[in-house]
């Protein structure tokens, strides 16, 4: 019987060992990192580096698709099973901070490395004054036109004004061979980020002064009725635009097949790999609040990491200027600290249009609940565009659904 | 049975009653239990049946239960039916037939992610093989955004589901009518019986109880087909094609809504409890 015990206890302190990534049969210690979206080189390099610098120290990464991200998250949560750091949206920070899962950064960062920073980009980890995540990569959202097609349309100048851009939008248009706009309606997230710089623009908010929850503001239904009428009236997006996610509206305009699409400073890039040299950023039009989405994707520690220094070490790694120089210039990144490396990645011109509009930099509200409230505003501005309701109604529905479903509809 | 025999029986039906005990009731249970809690960021506290309160009330779970109904109903009508047309036309021994029983195999054989990937592009509107087939034949003028609109979308949807559905209906229906005696249509055209006759008073009696065994798993396949919708609609364009199962995980993963998705999931329990019983009443008082 004796025997018996020690063979099970055995195979569970095995399992116990081999399951958490403790630390492996060799004696080094396993560093888990959750990473979201594609396999980059620059994780491959960033492993290299770190367990170089920490020979006894090994890391070992799961990939999740950008899509599955929440879910997986949760799924770990539950399951008490979350790595040591993790890449989350910042949508994400407020909820899982609410709910006592990310270790506060505050006592491992030095004031130096705060300030290395850009303040904005740092702030997108912040929530209710504590630090819990700092930028893993930085993009914002502006137009960007074919300049071609823009000078054929009659406009010599880039549109100062939205009403500007429907029109260069209805002159660029041409179905079925070319369309003039695209937004990733398909998928909420996508569309709340590739058009909320012309919903400020309009004015509307998620949120009113106060800090109430006000997704049906006349603003608001003023914007999301010129949103659908470019849809529905000009018929300036391509038709299948509620299947279409973000990514594939960038690949349609480098296809030639889209005139106009809210992206980053990848976009160019992604255009001339396809032959087209024309996709040019163009400054943020006017509006009753001028302002350009940041969007920062970022790295936490977990609460229930047992390497909590050795993770912040790594971030630690990430933010020197030579190793995050490997992401920005693969995935078409924009700087988020002071200095950065010497490398023509932040010389292209959509870098330096981000540099020029820094003050125009806006992030998205940190509420608790963000990803219900997104889904609400794409599920709306969805039923516009599809036709299933005016934007009075679609916008009331959800303001009266999310303010039964949430916890509190005012902003922390 | 001899006590000894008895003591026996229990002990070999032990190892399957502790893993349903474990893996299926303890579940059961923490479901029936989370269903009583509010669960959110904030943590979680007992409500009692105040998840259910709220479901009652709640506009978007009302049209999530209309597509849940239209989607079962239909896929089940489609399964049945296309599964017994095509079984009956697969019946006689031919080359042709044995061919075609093959490639029903392969349909089968592809995983429900891959085929349900497929589908999805077949259905784009731009780069779909769909339309190009259909403008091709002149059947359409211009390309069909068929997952842009709640109803082509949902048909969409439920085509995928029939093909890798119909298969497993077909077979059993093959299955089945092989075990009809050749006798009884010989007597019914000695009677003098139309072929109309025949499939109604002849084949359709013999084969009821693989009829209604389809008909269950049809009902309960179709209600739980996660997939397809996930996968193809996503439950859009604003949740027009969102089913109860995708409704559930949407709030609970999505939301982390474990307290109402509990609730929802007792729900399709129940509907599918009653719909199961009704079924195998029917079948059982026919039986007798």
């Amino acid at each position: 019987m004796r025997r018996w015990r020690s063979v099970i206890a055995m195979v569970f302190a095995a399992c116990a060992f081999g399951c958490t990534g403790e630390s492996a049969d060799d004696g080094t210690t396993v560093l888990r990192i959750a990473l979201m979206g594609p396999e980059l080189e620059a994780y491959k390099s960033w492993k290299r580096t770190f367990e170089t610098e920490h020979p006894n120290v090994r890391i070992e990464t799961q990939f999740i698709a950008y899509d599955q991200g929440p879910t997986v998250y949760n799924a770990m949560i539950e399951g008490d099973n979350l790595p040591d750091l993790g890449f989350l949206f910042m949508g994400l920070i407020a909820e899982y901070a609410e709910r006592n899962v990310l270790e506060s950064l505050d006592v491992h960062m030095s004031p130096e490395e705060r300030d290395a920073w850009v303040p904005i980009a740092l702030s997108a980890g912040a929530y209710r004054g504590t630090t819990y995540a700092v930028p893993i990569v930085g993009g914002n959202r502006t137009l960007y036109v074919r300049e071609d097609w823009m000078k054929e349309a009659g406009f010599q100048e880039p549109p100062n004004t939205w009403e500007q851009v429907r029109d260069l939008a209805r002159k660029m248009n041409q179905p079925p061979e070319r369309y003039g706009m695209c937004i990733g309606a398909g998928r909420q997230k996508h569309l709340m980020q590739e058009q909320i710089s012309m919903m400020w623009g309009f004015g509307a908010d998620f949120f009113d002064e106060d800090g109430r929850l006000a997704i049906n503001s006349s603003e608001a239904v003023d914007y999301v009725s010129f949103l659908g009428a470019m849809h529905t009236v000009d018929h300036a997006m391509p038709p299948g635009i509620l299947t279409l996610n973000a990514n594939e509206c960038y690949a349609e305009m480098a296809a030639g097949k889209v005139g106009m699409v809210f992206s980053s400073v990848w976009q160019p890039r992604m255009c001339e790999d396809a032959g087209i040299k024309d996709c040019i950023p163009l400054d943020i039009p006017g509006g009753k609040n001028r302002k350009m989405l940041m969007i920062v994707d970022l790295l936490s520690i977990f609460k229930t990491s047992k390497h909590k220094d050795l993770a912040y070490d790594f971030i630690r790694m990430t933010q020197r200027p030579e190793n995050r120089v490997l992401i920005d210039a693969e995935v078409g990144g924009v700087p988020v600290t002071r200095v950065v490396a010497d490398h023509p990645h932040y010389e292209i011109p959509s870098i330096r249009v981000f540099q020029a509009h820094r003050d125009l930099l806006k992030l998205t509200p940190k509420h608790p609940e963000w990803t219900r409230i997104q889904d609400g505003w794409g599920e709306a501005i969805q039923m516009v565009l599809s036709g299933g309701g005016t934007a009075r109604e679609a916008l009331d529905g959800i303001q009266a659904r999310l303010l039964r479903e949430l916890e509190d509809p005012s902003l922390p | 049975m001899p006590v000894k025999e008895d003591r026996l029986a229990y002990i070999y039906l032990a190892p399957a009653a502790v893993w349903l005990i474990l893996f299926m009731g303890y579940p059961i249970l923490d479901v029936v239990k989370t269903s009583l809690y509010h669960t959110s960021y904030k943590g979680e506290r007992f409500v009692g049946l105040e998840n259910f309160v709220h479901l009652a009330t709640d506009d978007l779970l009302h049209l999530v239960l209309k597509n849940t109904a239209i989607w079962t109903l239909c896929g089940v009508v489609l399964n049945v039916g296309f599964g017994l047309g095509v079984g009956l036309l697969l019946n006689k021994k031919t080359r042709v037939n044995e061919v075609l029983r093959t490639g029903l195999i392969l349909a089968w054989s592809t995983p429900l992610v891959v085929a349900a990937i497929t589908w999805k592009w077949m259905l784009n509107g731009e780069y779909g093989q769909l339309n190009s087939l259909l403008l091709s034949v002149h059947l359409i003028e211009e390309p069909v955004q068929w997952l842009t609109g709640a109803n082509t979308a949902f048909a969409g949807g439920m085509v995928a589901r029939l093909w890798t559905a119909l298969p497993f209906t077909t077979f059993a229906f093959l299955s089945a009518l092989q075990t009809v005696p050749d006798e009884l249509y010989e007597a019914s055209v000695i009677d003098g019986a139309s072929n109309w006759q025949q499939f109604r008073h002849v084949t359709l009696p013999t084969i009821r109880p693989v009829t209604l065994a389809v008909l269950l798993i049809s009902v309960i396949w179709s209600f739980n087909s996660f997939i397809f919708v996930y996968v193809i609609t996503g439950g859009g364009p604003a949740n027009q094609t969102q089913i109860l199962v995708t409704e559930i995980f949407r709030r609970a993963f999505g939301y982390f809504n474990f307290g109402e998705a509990s609730a929802l999931t007792l729900l399709a329990f129940g509907v599918l409890l009653v719909v199961s019983l009704l079924q195998w009443r029917f079948l059982y008082r026919r039986e007798i």
